[in-house]
């Protein structure tokens, strides 16, 4: 394995952190090389090794250390990738121009809780689902459950604004941040405490940056008291349209529901399949819940209808892990004219949450609007079942490779005005490349992002495994700026998307790039990526 | 259905991360060289033929107490830490293994004999029996609690409760741990012709426990006698001990859920019935508990690979227990014991404080 | 005089004349006024200040001593756009807040509470220099503003990209939004509306103490209710502008407003009871809340037509206050205290008692951005960071 500069740097960086926190072997570099863009993925087939392996790899403590890692980089001219957890699907942390890795999950602590300003001021490195357990086990919830929430860390959220999936209630990330600390790339330290309100959000400009502008190690965050209510809904919305209707109706109302998630007829139907499993069982129970559930699951309509949707389901999922390619279109098709008359409709989830009168009052002006949209509710069970396996989805990622497919992720966001043209754009655009599905699940009173899940077969060759993704991802952008839709809604740019930032951006890149030469004048933090 | 093992390597080496949030070592460190996922990763790449042939390359497969902390998050079924040890196993074969554990099979039969050996300077001779319905299996790692043990049985009637005549105080776990699946079912098959004369063997260590019950078969060694720990024994006793009278200042001490005796065999609630009774104002819980306990860094042989990580697991399971202005551990295993007693914390083990409950005024 | 005597002042509006028309420019002693019609006719001012190395103030943001080029948005005052399925409005900067009410009440849209203490403002002005005032529990102003219109001091115009939200970066339109035109010109905005709430209700209450009135806001937040409004006056503004009569002597109100759909508002209205009652709170009569958060409303517009209102002594400036210090500089304020436009953050203080401006921790970093954007060009470079 090829070693330059960084290394060299080593000695240097022990003394300024300390021996064990400092590596230089190979498998430490190698585990640095990959983050979960799927792309890189597909090379572990293979076991070949990755292209951009960093030089050294650094776990700094405090922020004086980042400081003094960013100077000592910056006298040598070695480039510096912050690191969290690694859990990006961008590619945003891989070591293009190798150097040094700074991996901040050593600086993860909860620094102060302040009850009275119902503020926490946490390390950057802290991973999500620690930070959510030393909130919760004190009564109080940040309201930020990324689907990444176990694998990720709250200067990566920061860093590519991250979206939870209650964020219509919570906001993204950006919206739950009162202040920020972040090292620049001079080694400078920039603490935002006390700036709000005194001119330019300076958060802002610095949030989402990537690593790019600087590394990010510690903020205070709002926090609520944890919710001592959850009331959740399921509903049937006849086609796409009147799902959207139906959420665009509750944001533009004031209401602040805590989840919203519409599943069009393709993710409804593998939703309803996934939960198929449980249904004989839920059927038989004792439990209420769970017989909800079951009655949902009835709701497939007649045998015949479910035994048709069930084929169907097989042969999509056959199509997008083994067909050619030249019958994908034929499949995309297939589905889109079968699924609105096998009546399954699309799955609506929706909960409202808080204080209970103030919960259960916002429910039911929600779940009125819903119905008047033409939603027809299907009781608690679907949103209690959501609510237990929100996170499973993630597993069915190494199903997927494992089964030869790739799988990936697109999340886009326009104004409401545009929406069905951005949805019907994208599905239209990829049905010849690759098995698409989507759904709805960040809504504001002014637009929307829309989740889209491609699959495909990555076959044996490698390359034109690459060949195929990188013509999918081609092609979803394209007809996702096509009608104006911003490129990323959460997952951020990184260095899949880093070519269409000029045209994401237009002239305003004159102020990402004024800042980076603010911040980082020497050009070391995160290289190649973000289109600087 | 639980993966096989290859099935198990691709699962790991393409799952987004999705336990790594649980796993002790990859929390102590940091790092992502040890998250569940890469280890599995790496033993894939060996068992491929694509990794550097080197101790480097396989130090992450050393990275685990085997705690299976993953394994509870995983839909899939997948038990890393059991897979690693069959990683280790695989490294020591092609002579890559850890060199802490040089010699390990040598250190492990003596420190049993010594176990043993250690226990009938505490125990009473007449109190070891060739064949009895049950018999305690003296442990390695707190010789006192044999007789300890022993002492509450004699209160709580169970007089007939006798010490198996062993000339090896312990079930062999490390062996497995360290990547000596040989030497593992060499000691099984001996420690299981001496336990041929007896129904039910007590036994005080968790992960000899579950290396008995599960592994004694899985490596071909039959054992006669029903394996219980020392936890799910005494809790058949329950109603015989005195009910604690005098509350303590609430919620004292903390209890720390043994991960092999939770996660990997299931107990919960019989040490948890027996504090209840016996212990004044009960225990304390951690706020991870019960399945999402988190390791005491004991487990797996990492005091012996990493033993600044394992240090720093404990150190990490310990800060609740500083926040809460506490001093006591109680747990059910050994090991866990030693681990938890440092930094002005004294851990103590189960039976300890049912002798001290049973103790006639 | 800076070497721009009024024959170059001269020079320069003829220069620009061409380009805006001489009706549109003036020269005043040292200083050239534009009034520009058009984005592209902001351009045309910042290149002319730009290459005659003088300084350029849009608005009201930036007050300068000496030759400069003023760029006054009176005539950019169209509504360029309305989409009523999401809600967003495009403006050009000029509007003001009350003229855009107007025109957004007509479709039975309003810009929300946190516009309602400024009406008199023009969009660009509030978005560049944005008033703690300018906010309610719902968020600031600010927030209101999806996306920007701009042309950077070297001329550059820019458009930032509408998105409810996005993950590309950062959020580039701050690099402009409040920063009072020291790295450009605001020239436009998309601006999210709401809906007119079908239902509306006042809430307020009296208190002994200070203290225990900003504990109940405190408390109402902390539940979850976001109120319209939030409001708190000390006992001689309370005495003055609420309801003499009705208030015991020096008491502190706490003041609502609620509104949106029925149920919600219901529920926030009876848990606000209920917090306050437990509080001790007296309750004030809605009427009286009601007039009193209107009054807040006054602009120049409002004025006219309700000259009742007229009765408000100047608005005093506020300065942001956040929570873990607002019931200490309540209570240090001085006569006639204010803490309006309270959110989860913090609220806004005013009195009549002079405010010392906070020191901004972040003013080296501004004003290196405000440079790098200016890139050759007439701003010196900020001397250490």
């Amino acid at each position: 394995m090829r070693a330059t500069r960084g290394a060299e740097l080593a000695p240097a960086l022990r003394s300024l952190t300390a021996p064990d926190r400092v590596s230089t072997t190979p498998p430490d570099r190698l585990a640095y090389a990959r983050d979960l863009w799927p792309r890189g993925m597909l090379g572990l087939k293979t076991g070949q090794a990755p292209a951009h392996p960093p030089d050294v790899v650094v776990w700094p403590t405090s922020t004086a250390e980042v400081q003094a890692i960013v100077r000592l980089a910056v006298e040598n001219r070695v480039p510096i990738v912050p690191f969290g957890a690694g859990s990006g699907v961008c590619g945003g942390t891989l070591p293009l121009a190798g150097g040094m890795v700074v991996d901040l999950k050593r600086m993860r602590r909860l620094v102060n809780l302040d009850r009275a300003s119902l503020t926490a001021t946490f390390e950057a490195g802290i991973l999500g689902e620690h930070l959510e357990h030393e909130l919760a086990r004190r009564g109080y919830t940040l309201g930020h459950f990324p689907s990444s929430i176990m694998c990720s860390t709250l200067g990566g959220w920061l860093a590519a604004r991250s979206a939870g999936q209650c964020s219509t209630r919570y906001g993204k990330i950006e919206d739950m941040v009162r202040s920020v600390e972040l090292v620049t790339g001079t080694g400078e330290v920039i603490d935002t405490t006390g700036s709000h309100g005194l001119g330019a959000d300076f958060d802002q400009l610095l949030i989402g940056s990537e690593g790019t502008l600087g590394i990010f190690t510690r903020a205070v965050v709002a926090i609520r008291p944890a919710p001592e209510a959850r009331i959740l809904r399921g509903f049937s919305m006849p086609r796409v349209a009147a799902g959207c209707e139906a959420i665009r109706r509750v944001m533009q109302r004031g209401l602040r529901p805590s989840v919203v998630r519409l599943y069009d007829e393709i993710d409804t139907l593998m939703a309803r399949s996934s939960a198929a499993k449980e249904e004989k069982a839920a059927a038989e129970s004792e439990d209420p819940e769970e017989r909800a559930v079951a009655g949902w699951l009835g709701l497939l309509g007649s045998e015949q209808g479910k035994r048709m949707r069930d084929g169907l389901r097989r042969r999509l999922v056959g199509a997008a892990l083994g067909a050619s390619v030249g019958r994908m279109r034929v499949l995309n098709r297939a589905a889109d004219a079968l699924l609105p008359r096998l009546s399954g409709g699309c799955l609506l989830i929706v909960g409202c949450e808080g204080d209970r009168p103030l919960a259960e009052a916002e429910a039911r002006a929600t779940f009125r609007e819903i119905e008047r949209a033409g939603g027809k509710d299907l009781g608690p069970g679907p949103g209690e079942r959501w609510l237990r396996h929100r996170y499973d989805v993630s597993f069915k990622l190494s199903k997927m490779f494992q089964a030869g497919a790739f799988a990936d992720t697109m999340e886009v966001a326009v104004s409401w005005d545009r929406l069905l043209d951005l949805y019907r754009a994208v599905r239209e655009a990829l049905a010849p490349l690759c098995f698409v599905m989507a759904h709805f699940s960040h809504a504001y009173a002014d637009g929307c992002s829309i989740y889209f899940s491609f699959a495909a077969a990555a076959g044996d060759d490698q390359a034109l495994a690459e060949e195929r993704y990188d013509a999918i991802w081609r092609t979803a952008l394209a007809a996702s700026t096509s009608v104006g839709a911003t490129i990323s809604h959460h997952h951020g740019v990184g260095l899949s998307k880093a070519a269409y930032m000029p045209a994401e951006h237009g002239e305003s890149m004159a102020i990402f790039r004024a800042l980076k030469r603010v911040l980082d004048p020497h050009g070391i933090l995160n290289p190649g990526k973000m289109g600087l | 259905m639980m993966p096989d093992l290859d099935a198990s390597l691709t699962l790991c080496t393409y799952c987004p991360k999705l336990c790594r949030h649980t796993c002790p070592v990859s929390n102590a460190e940091a790092r992502e060289t040890v998250i569940p996922g890469a280890k599995m990763a790496t033993m894939r790449l060996a068992r491929l033929g694509k990794l550097e042939s080197d101790v480097e390359s396989t130090a992450s497969l050393y990275a685990c107490t085997g705690c299976g902390a993953c394994s509870e998050v995983c839909l899939h079924g997948v038990t890393p830490g059991r897979h690693l040890f069959t990683g280790r196993a695989d490294a020591e074969r092609t002579g890559h293994g850890h060199p802490a554990l040089a010699g390990l099979p040598d250190r492990v039969r003596a420190h049993a004999e010594a176990s043993a050996r250690a226990a009938r300077e505490v125990v009473p001779p007449h109190r070891f029996q060739p064949s009895a319905e049950v018999a305690l299996l003296p442990g390695c790692d707190d010789p006192e609690a044999t007789a300890t043990t022993l002492t509450v049985c004699d209160r709580i009637g169970a007089e007939y409760v006798g010490v198996a005549d062993v000339s090896l105080g312990c079930g062999g776990y490390p062996l497995l741990a360290g990547g000596f699946p040989d030497a593992f079912r060499l000691h099984a098959e001996a420690l299981a012709r001496q336990l041929q004369g007896y129904s039910r063997v007590v036994v005080p260590c968790p992960a000899c426990v579950w290396a008995m019950r599960v592994e004694y078969p899985a490596h071909g060694v039959p054992l006669r006698p029903e394996v219980l720990h020392t936890s799910e024994f005494l809790a058949q006793f329950i109603e015989r001990l005195p009910v604690a009278a005098a509350a303590r200042p609430a919620a004292a001490a903390f209890y720390h859920d043994p991960c092999y005796l939770g996660r990997q065999l299931g107990i919960y609630d019989a040490p948890r019935r027996l504090l209840e009774r016996a212990f004044p104002g009960g225990v304390r819980e951690f706020s991870r508990t019960r399945g999402e306990s988190e390791c005491s860094g004991g487990g797996g042989v990492l005091p012996l690979t990493m033993p600044a990580t394992a240090d720093a697991i404990t150190a990490r399971r310990l800060e609740e227990v500083h926040e809460a202005g506490a001093t006591e551990v109680i747990t059910a295993c050994a090991t866990c014991k030693r681990r938890l007693t440092r930094d002005g914390v004294t851990a103590r083990d189960l039976v300890d404080v049912l002798a001290e409950a049973t103790r006639p005024a | 005089m800076t070497g721009h005597d009024t024959q170059a002042m001269g020079r320069h509006a003829a220069a620009l004349s061409g380009a805006v028309g001489a009706d549109h420019v003036t020269v005043a002693g040292e200083r050239l006024t534009v009034v520009p019609g058009a984005a592209g006719e902001v351009i045309e001012a910042v290149r002319l200040a730009r290459a005659a190395r003088l300084p350029i103030r849009f608005g009201g943001a930036l007050s300068t001593d000496g030759a400069s080029v003023s760029c006054d948005f009176g005539r950019m005052t169209q509504m360029l756009h309305l989409d009523e399925t999401s809600l967003l409005v495009h403006v050009q900067a000029g509007i003001t807040l009350g003229a855009l009410e107007e025109r957004l009440g007509a479709r039975a849209l309003t810009l929300g509470a946190a516009a309602r203490r400024s009406l008199d403002r023009r969009v660009g002005a509030a978005l560049a220099a944005p008033r703690p005032e300018e906010a309610c529990p719902r968020g600031r102003f600010l927030e209101a503003c999806a996306a920007i219109d701009g042309v950077l001091l070297d001329g550059t115009a820019l458009h930032t990209r509408m998105a409810p939200r996005r993950a590309t970066g950062p959020d580039l339109s701050h690099a402009l939004l409040g920063a009072r035109g020291t790295t450009g010109a605001i020239t436009g905005a998309w601006l999210r509306v709401l809906r007119r709430p079908p239902v509306t209700r006042f809430v307020g209450a009296a208190f002994g103490e200070g203290k225990a009135a900003i504990a109940v806001a405190c408390a109402l937040l902390d539940r979850g209710i976001r109120p319209a409004d939030l409001s708190i006056a000390d006992g001689a503004l309370a005495a003055g502008e609420i309801g003499g009569g009705a208030l015991a002597d020096r008491e502190t109100v706490l003041a609502l407003r609620l509104d949106g759909m029925a149920d919600p508002v219901a529920a926030e209205e009876a848990l606000a009871v209920e917090q306050a009652a437990s509080a001790g709170g007296r309750p004030v009569s809605s009427p009286l809340i009601e007039a009193w958060l209107t009054s807040l409303t006054a602009s120049a517009e409002l004025s006219r037509r309700e000259p009742r209102l007229t009765s408000r002594p100047h608005r005093r400036h506020a300065t942001f206050i956040p929570w873990c210090d607002l019931a200490a500089a309540f209570a240090a304020a001085g006569p006639r205290a204010e803490l309006s436009a309270l959110t989860p953050a913090g609220g806004a203080l005013s009195s009549d008692a002079p405010i010392t401006p906070r020191p901004d921790p972040l003013a080296i970093w501004r004003a290196a951005l405000a440079h790098a954007l200016d890139e050759g060009g007439s701003l010196p470079e900020p001397r250490t960071r």
